[in-house]
């Protein structure tokens, strides 16, 4: 995609974008934005962040309750390819992946965790099925968030004491060996007390 | 929505750990050191997150390191390093979360401050709307996460944010992966209530 627009087209995009992002935006002025972010590489970015965020921040929705089994038909009919095929509506469909089973499977999918074949049959519902795609963005947008949290740089401090600590173990315990009796069963007892009492 | 990789965390050179391994459990310090740096900043995070302060998630590394080197000839090869060295960390610090419980009700977190988050890498780069929205997500997530129940947030901290997979937690938790994915499943549900509360 070729960068072709104009920094005053990009400012116009960018002050209708929420308008567009809360679906208040009349035909033309989405017919516009579209446009305008098949033109611009940056501003089709921005656009799909935005809309990433406010999944994000409107995030963590209701849960959906489960859609029933024609209305999901029809959908899916509606957009898949050879969606024209001739096909008997009062006959039972057998779906790969229903929406229960999409829900059930939530966690392997976000996790990563499922089989090839799996994971496709579940895009393919999530991207036929509103509802569920949308709450595969909110755990999506969570999961990746999470992953993102920041991590903490360990102190140097950690290494040195705990080195000390057993620098001053292995000191002591010469002097347990070379004690007789009674005082290196003391010894003994006290060095594997320690690390319990802390 | 956005493409999915099928992608299981690493466990970091493992491959080259076997010799490193056997050094450290025959009292070779040096090899020990090794193997500490190799993982102390994992396990630092994993404890930071599950205790919520810096300063106790010092102490409780530096035991969990100390539980390491003073158990080491008991690591007999059945798990890898990995597996048996972030079962001490959780073990160790699972223990100290309830013992911490035991004696005070309330659970003290260090404050998320916005030095500590990572930036958000909004495509403008610029727009601090867009970078507030993103950090108020920061903050919203990372103190649900704190709110959970210890095993809870053991997993959330292992799987999700750490990226281990359902097998590699249950080798660390010494559970079966049904009982994670439940644990996971109890953890997202309880993340959403939080946040909705939040609202």
């Amino acid at each position: 995609m070729k960068k072709l627009s104009s920094a005053d087209a990009c400012r116009r995009f960018r002050s209708y974008l929420s308008d567009v992002l809360g679906e208040s935006a009349p035909v033309e002025m989405r017919a516009e934005a579209d446009a305008h972010r098949e033109r611009c590489s940056d501003c089709a970015e921005e656009y799909l962040l935005a809309v990433r965020v406010e999944q994000g921040l409107g995030l963590l929705p209701e849960l959906v309750p489960v859609q029933e089994t024609g209305t999901q038909l029809d959908r899916m009919f509606a957009s898949a390819p050879g969606a024209d095929l001739a096909f008997d509506p009062t006959q039972p469909v057998e779906l790969t992946v229903g929406c229960q089973d999409f829900r059930d499977m939530l966690g392997d999918f976000i996790s990563e965790e499922l089989p090839v074949g799996t994971l496709l049959d579940g895009v393919e519902h999530a991207s036929a099925c509103r509802p569920c795609g949308d709450e595969l963005t909110a755990m999506q947008t969570m999961q990746d968030t999470l992953r993102n949290l920041p991590e903490l740089e360990p102190p140097a401090r950690i290494f040195t004491q705990l080195m000390a600590r057993l620098d001053a173990e292995e000191a002591e315990a010469p002097a347990a060996e070379a004690a007789p009796g009674k005082v290196k069963q003391l010894a003994t007892a006290r060095s594997k007390l320690l690390p319990v009492l802390g | 929505m956005q493409s999915l990789a099928i992608m299981n965390t690493p466990e970091p050179g493992v491959d080259q750990e076997p010799d490193v391994v056997t050094r450290a459990v025959n009292g070779d310090r040096p090899a020990f050191e090794e193997l500490y740096h190799k993982y102390v900043r994992k396990i630092f995070n994993l404890v930071y997150r599950m205790v919520g302060s810096a300063q106790e998630a010092e102490e409780v590394t530096q035991e969990v390191f100390y539980q390491a080197y003073k158990n080491l000839t008991g690591f007999q090869g059945r798990s890898k390093f990995y597996t048996w060295i972030f079962r001490i960390a959780t073990n160790v610090t699972l223990q100290y979360v309830k013992k911490k419980s035991r004696h005070r009700r309330d659970t003290s977190f260090d404050d998320v401050t916005d030095a500590m988050l990572p930036p958000t890498g909004t495509a403008s780069g610029t727009d601090p709307e867009k970078e507030v929205q993103s950090r108020a997500l920061y903050r919203a997530l990372d103190s649900a996460v704190r709110r959970l129940p210890p095993n809870q947030r053991a997993v959330m901290i292992l799987g999700p944010i750490q990226g281990h997979t359902y097998e590699q937690m249950a080798a660390i938790l010494g559970t079966n992966e049904e009982v994670i994915k439940g644990r996971l499943h109890r953890a997202r549900e309880n993340i959403r209530e939080f946040l909705k509360e939040e609202r």
